[in-house]
């Protein structure tokens, strides 16, 4: 998340730095995870170091094109009436710049976080002998599919959960100033 | 108001999964009860914890 939103912020504000970072992002997007595991694994060791890197690097370009986006939609005539009406420059970052990209850091760090279980669960079943992804393999070694549910079905909880009693209530904290769409109001 | 779809979209995977596990040899798709007591053996001897823990940690050392 850090890397993914210092990326997206410093191409979405300075030109040289999209030219620049472009690159790096789109090599990210491009290299398969599995890829990148093996190689996290292969130079770093059969560790946690090695998981993490691998996740974290995996997961920021995803995170970068998405704060991109979302600095790109920013309402700048919104930022110029907030200097006509001679607010400061942190009032302007708290009051108009971040209200607007707070959905899309929401969006990038739940997309983030699937994409950091799927390649938890590579880098496990790879090269590790603790976590969900090794039991997968060691079940799926002795041809148990009751287990190899059984483990997906724990996963999948543990991520209901998060995303229950973590993501949505910050959501709903944090966009509460939001009145919705009038025409999905009945999804409410 | 969202209660009962929540309700009806996990009755519908479950139902489908019913299905399924019927259809299918329990070393194809396993049904919903005995992979529920194997969770439940896993979580119950303690091993479900430490490999979740150590996902987990992970996850979040990664993701952040």
């Amino acid at each position: 998340m850090v890397l993914g939103v210092t990326t997206g912020t410093i191409m979405g504000l300075s030109r040289k730095g999209a030219v620049f970072l472009d690159s790096w992002v789109l090599v990210g997007l491009t290299v398969p995870a599995i890829v990148n595991s093996i190689i996290c694994l292969l130079w770093l060791g059969l560790n946690d170091r090695a998981a993490i890197v691998a996740i974290g690097t995996a997961a920021f370009p995803a995170v970068s094109i998405s704060i991109l986006q979302g600095i790109k939609g920013i309402d700048t005539q919104l930022v110029s009436m907030g200097q006509a009406f001679h607010l400061s420059r942190s009032a302007i970052i708290r009051k108009i710049i971040f209200p607007q990209l707070l959905p899309h850091i929401l969006a990038s760090m739940r997309y983030a976080l699937g994409i950091c279980w799927k390649i938890c669960t590579t880098v496990e079943l790879i090269g590790m002998s603790s976590g969900v992804g090794y039991q997968l393999n060691y079940w799926f070694g002795l041809f148990s599919m009751t287990q190899v549910f059984a483990w997906t079905l724990l996963f999948l909880l543990v991520m209901f959960a998060i995303e229950y009693l973590i993501f949505k209530p910050i959501e709903k904290r944090l966009t509460r100033w939001r009145t919705g769409v009038p025409a999905l109001q009945w999804a409410q | 108001m969202t209660t009962f779809p929540r309700i009806l979209s996990i009755a519908s995977l479950l139902i489908i999964w019913l299905i399924l596990s019927v259809a299918f040899p329990p070393s194809i798709v396993p049904g919903p009860v005995p992979v529920f007591k194997a969770m439940a053996q896993n979580v119950a001897s303690g091993k479900a914890f430490y490999d979740l823990y150590k996902t987990l940690l992970r996850v979040g050392l990664g993701w952040c």
